[in-house]
């Protein structure tokens, strides 16, 4: 190898160390600033606050927005789940996004609907709605039928249907704790400017459920929702909440949000362009809070309470089109908004969290895979090869393993620790071995998605599987 | 290089400290569990004792809380009194007088006054109700209303309507009505759980020439929920207040309170510039159930907010037979927008057979 050719491969590999530090460094302290805000918010809960709460004639009501689209073996237990909510006041609003299952059939049969000629104010463009149906049995529930026009679309059309000030949106395949509209709700109670909320989501794949109710919460049994469990831990539970600190938290997941719905009309709703709409519209939202003078002090919280369990894919087709979609999803909504980036005009938003997203979410997997490249050149072409992989092992796997590691005993010294020690020492095995062969895995899931957003311009989510929910086991 | 080298040493030297608090931590899980058991048992144990005692079978004096459990006390005594009600809580507060845990109140009342950090000056706040009489904690806990931390405020004044401490009603109403960022709500709640007593220094405090606007919107708030009836002739006289929160909160707590003299004034709301006004009225209106008012709703089936079409064709509907017949007639209503929420409302009553497109009253 020619010295000129030895000395770009010298400062590539340190560009690729100096970044794997960065990223890491950050993640690291973003977890620590998690932490401590999450021991900050439960300290900051009263007794007896959220049974006042739940007593209140006061607490806003809310309109609980689920998009449905080909969910007929979730939607019954959903709305199970859903309709018993401790809450004062509430409604609940499906849209059948064009389902071609049976989706509405079981819709229809389960909660005996009947059609209603409902008058809504448009206020959003959606896809044209079919027919809306009222529940006989439960007076707080409504299903509107649509055509096909994805995501954003149904939630839209589902904004449009609400009664209510506050929006809940959650997805069809979710299950809530009992008490998670009373988490969610709090800051709003207590902080006018508080115009949205996210919250932390976890694996649904260990949850026993019965008739919509959660009877226990376990671990996955299976190793690839076990290693997202991790993955969750780290980005929902600890890093989304630093980057709310920070006030750079550009993604509320589309699976729990709540915000106030003239808000969400303001920004002009979901967008339907998008690859999925979470990500572009919690960066909407920090546009519009930094462009208008009115909302300079809006502020979107973050409740660091499992309220919300979410299905994660459970076989490697799934998992490699699930993320093949996020990469799509996040990478686009920062092209769209790249004016915001080092703009001194969208706060943190602009100075950290957009540079942040692109740098470290966005790009990494570009970073990861030219280091397996580089690793293998040098490999054949170094004699110094051993001392420079071992430091592009250290920095990339080990700091890796060593954040997911701290992120899992970080939860273990909370009040939401695991409660059985095996589920523990599962947690961390995960975060280990993690590293080995899943993460790479994931790299090359991403990169699959940058290609299929830049040259195949693909928007739709690809492949997809519904489990169902486990049931307590007959005795 | 040599920098690169020094990192990685420093990370394979954290891993191996992760590497052992792992181990460390999987140990001290276990040691957790067991003791999270043992304290189960404990709180158990006192929790029986404790019912027992609110049954009248245990004297309070034969209590004895084991040497360095006392940390349950306070938050088993509270959860308790929260379970059995009122009752139980002035029963339970005894406990601390007389087994030889008093220093614990001694400690929350210092920690109320004293302490640097918030948390703790609102959790005393939070707890003292259920650990001591009222003439020994009130005066703290209106001091606390000065507190500069606004939970810790607030901490307070829900102990202060706990203990339906009159006297603070007034000293709520101005320290929890200053920040901009607050919602009116919690305040009203808080004035609302003070009961039927606050009524008197609620009406007193509106007729008050130097009393706030800002709190007054609280007061007529809490008053509506109280369904105070002696508060009709002071609402109604709210009602044509040049302030457009106070007109709002009026209308709302007329039709909370019912009473048939508030009809014709919530009739001539209807006609109110303010929209949220003119809905609040039309709402309350639906509450009070009087057929005088389906004139004057059946009108406002035209309004220009779509709010205020809702509300009216609600009230129709909850006014009975003739509201029903008028929501049917409006049904071909020259007016578009008074048909289309008539048929909403009747459909969402079940009040209309139900065919697409196709309305059959």
């Amino acid at each position: 190898m020619s010295p000129d050719l030895m000395a770009v491969l010298d400062i590539l590999i340190w560009m690729i160390l100096i970044y794997y530090l960065m990223m890491h460094g950050i993640y690291f302290l973003l977890i620590l600033l998690g932490a401590m805000e999450q021991k900050h918010y439960h300290q900051g809960i009263q007794f007896h606050e959220f049974a006042r709460i739940s007593q209140s004639p006061l607490t806003p009501p809310v309109s609980i927005v689920i998009s449905a689209y080909n969910e007929e073996k979730v939607i019954v237990n959903t709305l199970l789940n859903v309709l018993q909510l401790r809450y004062p006041q509430f409604e609940v609003i499906v849209v059948n996004d064009g389902s071609e299952d049976g989706t509405l059939k079981l819709l229809i049969e389960n909660f005996q609907l009947v059609p209603l000629d409902k008058v809504f104010r448009k206020q959003l463009q959606t896809k044209p709605v079919r027919a809306v149906y009222h529940s006989a049995v439960h007076k707080n529930l409504i299903v509107v039928d649509k055509e096909n026009g994805r995501r954003a679309d149904a939630n839209n059309s589902g904004v449009d249907h609400a009664r209510y000030p506050i929006i809940c949106q959650i997805d069809a395949d979710c299950v809530l704790e009992e008490d998670a509209l009373l988490y969610m709700i709090r800051p709003f109670l207590y902080n006018r400017n508080v115009v949205a909320a996210a919250a932390i989501i976890r694996p649904s794949n260990g949850l026993i459920v019965e008739n919509g109710r959660i009877i226990k919460r376990n671990l996955p049994d299976h190793w690839l929702p076990l290693f997202q469990a991790v993955e969750y831990l780290r980005s929902f539970q600890w890093a989304r909440l630093g980057l709310t600190r920070l006030k750079s938290m550009l993604c509320m997941s589309g699976a729990f949000t709540i915000i106030r719905k003239e808000v969400f009309i303001a920004v002009g709703g979901a967008n339907v362009n998008a690859v999925v709409d979470d990500f572009e519209l919690t960066v909407s939202l920090h546009r519009y809070i930094h462009e208008h003078k009115e909302a300079r002090d809006f502020e979107i919280t973050y409740i660091p309470d499992p309220g919300c369990y979410s299905q994660v894919p459970e076989t490697l087709k799934a998992f490699c089109s699930q993320r093949n979609f996020w990469q799509r999803a996040i990478l686009q909504s920062l092209i769209w908004n790249r004016d915001m980036a080092f703009n001194r005009r969208y706060g943190m938003a602009g100075m950290f969290g957009i540079p942040f997203y692109f740098i470290f979410e966005a790009m990494s997997a570009v970073v990861e895979a030219g280091a397996y490249i580089i690793a293998i050149v040098v490999l054949f072409f170094r004699i110094d090869s051993p001392a420079i992989l071992m430091l592009l092992f250290i920095f990339g796997v080990l700091l890796g393993t060593l954040v997911s590691i701290c992120a899992v005993l970080l939860q273990a010294t909370t009040r939401m620790r695991q409660e059985k020690t095996r589920d523990i020492i599962r947690m961390l095995s995960a975060g280990f071995i993690e590293h080995f062969g899943f993460h790479q895995f994931h790299v090359l899931c991403r990169l699959m998605g940058m290609f299929d957003l830049l040259v195949r311009k693909k928007l739709v989510y690809g492949y997809r599987e519904r489990t169902g929910y486990r049931s307590p086991p007959v005795p | 290089m040599t920098v690169f080298f020094f990192f990685a040493k420093a990370i394979v030297f954290l891993t191996a400290i992760v590497l052992l608090l792992s181990i460390r931590v999987i140990v001290f899980n276990n040691i957790a569990i067991r003791r999270e058991a043992l304290a189960k048992k404990v709180r158990s144990t006192l929790r029986e004792a404790f019912q027992g005692y609110l049954r009248g079978e245990i004297h309070v004096s034969s209590f004895s809380t084991p040497h360095g459990e006392e940390r349950f006390l306070v938050g088993l005594v509270a959860q308790l009194a929260e379970e059995m009600g009122e009752a139980a809580r002035k029963k339970l507060r005894n406990i601390f007088e007389t087994t030889g845990t008093h220093f614990l109140v001694q400690r929350e009342l210092r920690r109320l006054s004293h302490s640097r950090s918030w948390r703790r000056r609102q959790r005393a706040a939070t707890y003292l109700p259920y650990m001591a009489i009222n003439h020994v904690i009130i005066p703290p806990l209106l001091h606390a209303l000065e507190d500069k931390v606004l939970m810790v405020r607030f901490s307070a004044a829900h102990s202060l309507a706990k203990i339906k401490a009159i006297e603070a009603t007034v000293p709520i109403l101005e320290h929890l009505s200053a920040p901009a960022v607050w919602p009116a709500e919690r305040t009203i709640e808080i004035i609302y759980e003070m009961g039927s007593e606050a009524v008197p220094t609620l009406l007193h405090y509106l007729t008050q020439p130097l009393s706030k606007d800002s709190c007054k919107v609280f007061v007529i708030g809490a008053l509506g929920l109280q369904r105070a009836r002696q508060a009709i002739p002071l609402l109604l006289s709210y009602l044509s207040n040049p302030e457009k929160e106070l007109r709002i909160q009026s209308a709302k707590a007329l039709g909370n309170i019912g009473g048939s003299e508030a009809v014709t004034p919530l009739c001539d709301s209807m006609h109110d510039t303010a929209w949220e006004v003119r809905a609040a009225s039309a709402h309350a209106l639906g509450l009070l159930k009087a057929d005088r008012a389906i004139a004057s709703l059946l009108g406002a089936l035209g309004d220009s907010t779509w709010w205020v079409r809702y509300n009216s064709a609600n009230s129709l509907a909850e006014l009975g037979q003739k509201g029903v017949a008028a929501l049917k007639n409006a049904l071909t209503h020259e007016d578009r927008f008074a048909a289309e929420v008539s048929l909403l409302v009747l459909q969402e009553y079940g009040l209309l057979k139900i065919c697409m497109g196709t309305p059959q009253p």
